[in-house]
């Protein structure tokens, strides 16, 4: 639309001030989407943890967070269960990857968490793997060491969230490439 | 609607641009230490087009960019390659660009080939060509729609694979109504409060008779206290402070000489266009003529950054002075230079009174009573302070630099070194023309040094400063090109804030030769008493 003189000098004014304004650093910093991919991905150098805790106390993010996760996964299990044979917890399988629980013979309150990538990536088997685990409203970011002869391991306490939320049932896991 | 709400970018929009400047490349297991993803100055570039409205022209060339990734760029790491280009490779600098479109592309749907100077795209039988150095605004621009709304990425992955150029101008459109509507939708950028100042100052000078040419240091004291007077007389109004009084007055004259100018572009070019004078759109005037007025007086020298890391400013003064010399920098202002001074000295006795006034009540009679803690003439060895400590500052980041980008350094060499050297400075000239790499720069000034002992001695001043620098950003050299970046960007903003420094000093002693500083800074001593009484002291009397 077609400005006068006096209308274009005070839309520049408020475009100046409104630039000003946002050039003070005086607010958190939102999560970025490269931020969010990051973490996603595993390959974030920022504080991981607390980057997580602030994807999961606002709905906005989480919704945003775990749409990436299911853009960029490997492989996604839709909360499937598999019968367990002598373990006496469930094993996930699926068709990219497998999730097998397996309790210390001494150490009864330990528990390995054995993942098979049956056709690791790049970034699998170079530097780590990422599962995102959505569990009650939650998402848990669990990070798995690099996957060597398409099998990678981590130990985890009982009653750690990030094991319970490994085996929930009902629990959605992406594997990330 | 609260005051907070109308009143520039919302705490959100801040908030993205925030997040844009601490973006940090991802983690790679052959770089431990990361940095930042995206320049300050690209970051600067899409905040203005978002204030101005005004991102027709760059929504455009993204798509086209877009569609060439889209379809030539391969997908490795996930599915989409926009992803790939933006998220895994992270394709931010005119290097990485280079090489990701090394290779030529042809399909049936177009081509995608990177010539000498651009990359050249063709879509359909239409041709576009970028430029390799767009990448930096183009790709903050892409991560601010992924931010505002991650959906337009996919929704580009499918609409522009293989895609005419009609459903790429389809996609253009998409992405600014996206934009438009985040900004719309969460009124991101809410007018009226900037407008009513405008307004404000505008009636002001129109019943006061004043051209824009006319108005002076008084005139703006003036205005202060007329528009105190005035919030003093209206129940919803609250006092305004010197500094603010000081932005109006100045942000008013800007635009207004801005638009001045532009209408004399306009005007010369109606002559052979025969367009209609009174019909200029901001959308073409943004580009054209504000460019230069956001670049002249645009605050986005981030202080509190050159405070960090690398730590280049070290105490509140020298941030204060800073903070007023990037604030004030236009053009327009420096014929307010008594002003400016007016505003360190009182600004900050203003700023004291009015936390007084928030923490203890009626404590500000205390600080009414003892006059500021400087006058005109301890602000001139403030001045020289800073100069002495920014000059240092500078060059160890010059230190720095050399060891990693060594083309960098040669203007800066030019500029220090001294006048009557001329041969050493034809050399460095002819250096810069060569358009050497960094390690052969290195060693051309290496063997340089033999013949000409001022380039060794300027080194070993640049070493020297380093070495005795151990603040945050100092204490080791970087180890890759990459973490210099962060130096560069501080050694420019750092130049900025000290040719603007060197100005006002320069300004400063030639108003101490012609007036009695001490004689100017009673009387104002006295005004701004009786001023900050008005405003601030009831609050004593009352208890």
């Amino acid at each position: 639309m077609p400005m006068n003189n006096h209308e274009q000098a005070q839309a520049l004014f408020v475009a100046k001030r409104q630039y000003q304004e946002l050039s003070q650093s005086n607010v958190e910093p939102a999560l970025t989407f490269s931020d969010l991919y990051q973490l996603a991905t595993g390959t974030s150098a920022k504080d991981t943890q607390l980057l997580m805790a602030r994807v999961n106390s606002s709905v906005t993010l989480r919704r945003k967070y775990l749409n990436l996760a299911k853009q960029c996964a490997y492989d996604h299990s839709k909360a499937q269960v598999s019968a367990s044979s002598e373990l006496d917890m469930p094993t996930r399988l699926e068709n990219k990857f497998r999730l097998e629980f397996i309790r210390d013979d001494i150490a009864k309150n330990q528990v390995y968490v054995v993942l098979t990538v049956h056709f690791p990536t790049e970034n699998q088997t170079s530097s780590n793997v990422t599962l995102n685990v959505e569990s009650d409203e939650e998402i848990h970011r669990i990070v798995f060491p690099s996957v060597i002869d398409n099998k990678t391991q981590r130990i985890f306490l009982d009653n750690t969230p990030e094991l319970m939320a490994l085996c929930n049932e009902s629990a959605e896991i992406y594997v990330m490439s | 609607m609260s005051d907070t709400e109308d009143f520039g970018g919302s705490d959100e929009l801040k908030s993205i641009f925030e997040g844009l400047k601490q973006t940090e490349f991802r983690a790679r297991q052959t770089s431990v230490s990361s940095s930042y993803k995206y320049r300050d100055k690209d970051i600067d570039t899409i905040k203005k087009l978002i204030v101005c409205r005004n991102y027709k022209d760059q929504c455009h060339e993204l798509s086209y960019l877009l569609w060439a990734v889209v379809n030539s760029y391969p997908n490795k790491q996930s599915k989409d390659s926009l992803f790939n280009f933006f998220y895994w490779d992270e394709i931010t600098t005119e290097q990485r660009f280079k090489q990701a479109f090394s290779k030529p592309w042809t399909d049936n749907a177009g081509k995608v080939e990177l010539t000498e100077k651009v990359l050249h795209i063709e879509v359909g039988n239409i041709h576009f060509d970028i430029s390799p150095s767009r990448i930096g605004v183009l790709s903050v621009l892409v991560e601010f729609i992924a931010t505002v709304d991650h959906s337009l990425l996919t929704q580009a992955q499918t609409c522009l694979f293989s895609a005419s150029d009609n459903e790429r101008k389809a996609f253009s459109n998409t992405i600014q109504r996206g934009i438009y509507k985040f900004i719309k939708d969460g009124n991101h950028l809410p007018t009226v409060q900037h407008q009513t100042r405008y307004q404000q100052t505008m009636s002001w000078l129109s019943v006061n008779n004043l051209s824009l040419d006319q108005v002076n240091d008084g005139h703006i004291i003036r205005f202060w206290q007329d528009s105190n007077q005035n919030a003093a007389e209206s129940t919803n109004a609250s006092c305004v402070k010197f500094e603010q009084a000081i932005c109006d007055v100045i942000d008013t004259l800007d635009v207004n000489y801005a638009t001045q100018a532009q209408r004399q572009v306009e005007w010369a070019s109606s002559i052979s266009t025969g367009d209609d004078i009174d019909e200029i759109d901001l959308d073409r005037y943004s580009s054209e003529v504000s460019e230069s007025l956001f670049d002249a007086c645009e605050n986005t020298i981030d202080i509190d950054q050159l405070r960090k890391n690398p730590k280049c400013i070290t105490n509140d003064k020298q941030a204060t002075i800073a903070k007023a010399l990037t604030r004030f920098s236009s053009p327009v202002t420096s014929r307010f230079f008594l002003t400016i001074m007016r505003l360190h000295v009182f600004g900050y006795w203003q700023n004291q009174l009015i936390q007084q006034q928030q923490t203890r009540k009626g404590q500000s009679a205390d600080i009414l009573n003892t006059p500021p803690q400087l006058n005109y003439i301890d602000y001139e060895q403030e001045l020289l302070d800073c100069s002495n400590a920014f000059e240092l500052s500078s060059k160890a980041l010059l230190h720095i630099i050399y060891q990693h980008n060594a083309v960098f350094v040669l203007p800066e060499f030019i500029k220090r070194l001294n006048s009557h050297n001329s041969a050493l400075k034809q050399w460095l000239y002819a250096a810069l023309d060569g358009d050497f790499t960094h390690v052969k720069t290195q060693q051309a000034i290496k063997e340089a040094q033999l013949q000409w002992r001022d380039l060794g001695t300027l080194l070993s001043d640049f070493r020297k400063a380093f070495n005795n620098n151990d603040r945050q950003g100092f204490k080791t050299l970087p180890s890759t090109e990459f973490e210099c970046y962060l130096h560069q960007g501080a050694y420019e903003a750092l130049t900025k804030i000290m040719d603007q420094l060197a100005i006002t000093q320069k300004k400063h002693a030639d108003f101490a030769q012609k007036h009695d500083l001490n004689e100017i800074f009673a009387s104002d001593l006295s005004i701004f008493t009786s001023m900050f009484t008005y405003l601030y002291g009831d609050v004593h009397a009352d208890e």
